[in-house]
């Protein structure tokens, strides 16, 4: 072993989205479905038997008019870091959080399609092929070189564009960088018009996401379920916040006081 | 030792018994799955050298530098490039070449009303058999030109000055002047999608969050631009014209406007008279705003500026030029015409010599052309609601259509003849509305264009040799020359779309180098500066805004069984197509509302008998259409709200009640009933 090949400490990508800043544009989906290849499907998909990897969900302050409001929130596979639901149900070791990223990874070639993971997964991030991958014809032609189509029968989720991870990694190795160098970002990240989405390296302290996933109006998904999601939302909208979880300081008081 | 059959009975139960617990069925059971999960019909991903190539986004006026992901040649995805950031659409433009609503040849429609193939010659010969019976008669051909500003209007203006018999129908207004919205303090939007489909995407919200600009949003409905404003201002539909007097009303009677400018305007005594009648406490019943909420509305434009007030545009749209004008008087009032963060006039972009006449043929509007008067409508690019355009129709008429989609419009043409799409043509992209800049952005061809499709204008000109009229160059080299033009004025500078560096025009010694920079990846711009009007002209007494008062009323807070309603039409002016892809995406998470649905206040829907979630029929003017009926707790009580959108899906019903009841002017009142 030389000592280019020492391990380094490895990184935990993550997520800070600024629901301020989202204007439910839908830039994320369309950027994510063309990156990963993600299928048009018959028409008539439900919302259940349709494959968004990010899904733009609307949120309601439940008031009427003319107190209603409404904000935007692109919800994703969140990328649990403890107690992984998926993971823990998969009876075929399709899932796996990856100790190099913190990417928890879809294997399809070793998925059954049995479901278990989408039962599991709180955020119902996870997606179904019921049919075989189709494009409307000739649009075939535009898919991305980078990233394979999943088969009818796998399930499929976000995985931070690991094609664009795996491609960064080689770069780095071919510079002579060191793996925790690792610098990319996902597709919805580069898209989004309005600049809400940041990636990065959460256990690097001086990276904006890590920086931003500290903010006071910083919340997770159901933190409740201590599932360590590496997603983070931020709204200075206590809506917003109520609405999609709460704040982390207010989840720590919360579980401090019983 | 001898074998008997128990043994190998035994031996095969032990067997069966000990594969259970080896790898070998379960790996089977998975190799099987896997093979019956990949076909050879599944496709595979493209193959080749993967490049970039950079051009400029033609889908709407915002020209976005984009950069293509090309696999080979074919191009695998889209980004924005030189810092700038995609719409949806444009994130998946190169998906539109393979849509399958996308029209590729020439059509006609059958009496039945069914769209049937005919061949390019015999496009040409019917139009030209159209255009030559009317070519003596003044006005009896429109040109509808939906990318004013461009290249190619200059040669349908060139075509209008050749016959007399022509005019030419656009909206030059974001042609000539811009909003120099990057110093703008306060921005007024009265019913705008300034967080939708308006502008460069993001522009707007990137300007918001660095607490750059203050966004004050004005319409009868909680929409993503009204939730993210800085402030909503809940305005009753209709009243949006006295809403926009009743500011000037306050800024006049406070005295915060430059006196020593605004007095000597033309019609200011006139203005005064006319504004007078227009006090907060007047209008509050009608907007549904309280009178201090107003006044701070309008010290807010008049103190904290640069402001800019901003009205959606509705071309052909009832009360629509009574708003423009009272929009153009308040800006005038707060100083924002001609001023550094306000509406700037744009440099004219050079035009070589041989178009120069043709710049100078002016553009009419839609209502100044007399009803039933147009024998031969040529839309191109035209996204105006049908009914508006039907009412200028002769009773014997052809409508050609040059568009990639018969949708909306289109979908009635008579004729329909493809046009390339954005990366399958050179074309020049139009005026941006949130930049006050001279621009000229070229957009170059990454595919091959369908060959029975043509560029409007080049279409044109071969039906203008048919019918002995002088044709005229290719778009493609007006295009070049345009170029050389701007070249050889010397002024502006080249950005490049790769590294967002600037250069400026001197450095490009060949008219060839100049157009190679623009083609792979670059803009010409040339920025604007301040400069007062040197008219000032104020709307008088005697204007059509004298009767906004009498016309603003207040939606009934209890509409009755009746359930007849003013009916709010969302604005959209975004491209006309998505890519299904997008169109699914939008399906599946409820994020766009689907076209033919209506949306109700529930508190209305239960006064007027109506039943949610069921369909229902909406009649507004003389037309009617089947919708699914929605409540809504963001719509206003007493009013029906329906979105436009882009035609999403273009193998559902062709025209959607958006389309049409827009054309009868957003105070429509729809009846509405379950069916």
């Amino acid at each position: 072993m030389t000592k280019e090949t020492v391990k380094t400490r490895p990184a935990r990508y993550g997520m800070v989205i600024d629901l301020d800043r989202c204007n439910g544009c839908g830039a994320c989906m369309i950027a994510c479905a063309v990156e990963n290849n993600v299928p048009a499907c018959p028409e008539g998909v439900t919302d259940r038997t349709g494959i968004t990897w990010m899904r733009v969900q609307k949120l309601s302050n439940g008031q009427s008019f003319p107190d209603s409001r409404t904000a935007f929130i692109p919800v994703m596979c969140q990328q649990c870091g403890d107690k992984t639901p998926c993971v823990s149900v998969c009876p075929q070791q399709a899932v796996e959080v990856d100790e190099a990223s913190g990417i928890v990874d879809q294997m399809p070639q070793r998925c059954l399609g049995c479901r278990y993971c989408m039962v599991a997964c709180p955020y119902h991030a996870r997606y179904f092929n019921w049919w075989d991958p189709a494009w409307p014809n000739g649009m075939e032609r535009t898919l991305n070189p980078d990233v394979a189509p999943r088969m009818r029968g796998v399930v499929e989720k976000c995985n931070f564009c690991h094609g664009r991870y795996q491609e960064a990694r080689a770069k780095a190795a071919v510079d002579g960088a060191a793996e925790r160098a690792v610098e990319y970002t996902t597709a919805c990240a580069e898209a989004c018009p309005t600049g809400a989405i940041t990636f990065g390296d959460l256990d690097d302290p001086g990276s904006e996401v890590a920086q931003l996933a500290k903010s006071e109006n910083a919340f997770r998904l159901l933190e409740k379920l201590g599932t360590g999601p590496k997603v983070h939302y931020i709204s200075k909208r206590a809506w917003v916040r109520a609405a999609a979880g709460s704040s982390l300081a207010a989840e720590t008081r919360e579980v401090r006081h019983g | 030792m001898s074998l008997g059959r128990r043994d190998l009975l035994k031996f095969l139960g032990g067997a069966a018994a000990g594969a259970i617990f080896t790898p070998v069925p379960w790996k089977l059971i998975d190799d099987v799955s896997i093979w019956t999960q990949n076909w050879s019909w599944l496709p595979l991903v493209p193959r080749g050298e993967i490049q970039s190539k950079y051009t400029t986004c033609t889908l709407c006026s915002s020209g976005c530098p984009v950069r293509v992901r090309c696999a080979g040649a074919q191009p695998v995805s889209m980004w924005g490039a030189a810092g700038h950031r995609l719409c949806p659409i444009g994130l998946s433009a190169h998906h539109l070449p393979y849509h399958p609503g996308r029209l590729a040849r020439p059509m006609e429609h059958t009496q039945g009303g069914k769209w049937q193939p005919i061949t390019l010659e015999a496009a040409v010969e019917r139009i030209s058999t159209g255009l030559s019976g009317c070519l003596r008669q003044r006005g009896s051909i429109a040109i509808v030109d939906g990318r004013a500003g461009t290249t190619a209007s200059l040669l349908y203006k060139r075509f209008v000055a050749q016959t007399n018999a022509a005019v030419y129908i656009a909206d030059e207004t974001t042609a000539r002047n811009g909003i120099d919205l990057d110093r703008t303090s306060t921005l007024l939007s009265l019913g705008v999608p300034l967080q939708d489909s308006w502008g460069e995407p993001g522009h707007v919200m990137r300007l918001q969050a660095d607490g750059k600009l203050t966004v004050i949003h004005a319409e009868a409905r909680a929409s993503a631009t009204a939730s993210l404003a800085d402030t909503w201002l809940p305005l009753a539909p209709g009243a949006e014209t006295a809403f926009v007097l009743a500011l000037a009303h306050v800024i006049l009677k406070d005295g915060i406007y430059d006196r020593g400018r605004i007095q000597k305007a033309e019609n200011f005594r006139s203005f005064e008279t006319l504004i007078a009648a227009f006090s907060p406490e007047r209008v509050a019943a009608a907007t549904g705003l309280a009178p201090d909420v107003i006044g701070d509305v309008a010290r807010q434009l008049a103190q904290a500026g640069p402001s800019v007030v901003l009205a959606e545009s509705r071309p052909g749209v009832d009360g629509a030029d009574e708003l423009a004008t009272a929009v153009a008087a308040l800006n005038l009032l707060i100083g924002s015409e001609g001023s550094e963060g306000g509406i700037l006039a744009r440099p004219e972009v050079p035009v070589h010599d041989s178009l120069k006449d043709a710049s100078r043929v002016p553009a009419t509007t839609l209502a100044a052309v007399p009803d039933h008067s147009v024998k031969v409508l040529w839309l191109d690019d035209a996204e105006i609601p049908w009914a508006v355009l039907e009412r200028k129709l002769a009773p014997e008429h052809l409508v050609i259509s040059v568009s990639a989609w018969p949708t909306g419009a289109a979908a009635h043409a008579g004729l329909f003849v493809p046009a390339p799409l954005f990366l399958e043509s050179v074309r020049d992209a139009a005026a941006p509305a949130d930049s006050a800049a001279a621009w000229f952005r070229i957009t170059s061809p990454v595919l091959p264009a369908p060959p029975e499709s043509r560029e409007g204008v080049d279409l044109l000109s071969q039906v203008a040799e048919k019918i002995g009229l002088t044709p005229t160059d290719s778009l493609v080299d007006h295009l070049h020359r345009r170029a050389e033009a701007i070249r050889t004025a010397g002024h502006g500078q080249v950005v490049s779309y790769a590294d967002g560096t600037a250069t400026g025009i001197a450095a490009f010694s060949s008219a060839e180098d100049f157009w190679n920079a623009l083609a792979n990846g670059g803009a010409w711009t040339q920025a604007a500066s301040a400069k007062a009007p040197p008219r000032l002209r104020l709307p008088g007494e005697n204007s059509s805004l004298e009767k906004t008062m009498r016309t603003a009323t207040p939606p009934p807070s209890n509409p009755g069984t009746a359930a007849e309603l003013p009916l709010v039409v969302s604005a959209y002016t975004g491209p006309p197509a998505a890519s299904p892809v997008l169109s699914k995406l939008y399906e599946e998470s409820g994020l766009k509302e689907p076209p033919d649905t209506a949306f109700i206040h529930p508190q209305t829907a239960e006064r007027a008998g109506l039943k949610p979630g069921a369909r229902a029929m909406v009649e507004a003017g003389n037309v009617k259409r089947p919708v699914l009926l929605e409540i809504s707790t963001l719509v206003m009580p007493g009013t029906l709200h329906v979105s436009a959108a882009p035609e999403f899906h273009p193998a559902r019903p062709k025209h959607s009640i958006a389309g049409t009841t827009a054309a009868n002017g957003r105070l429509v009142r729809a009846r509405i009933w379950n069916v």
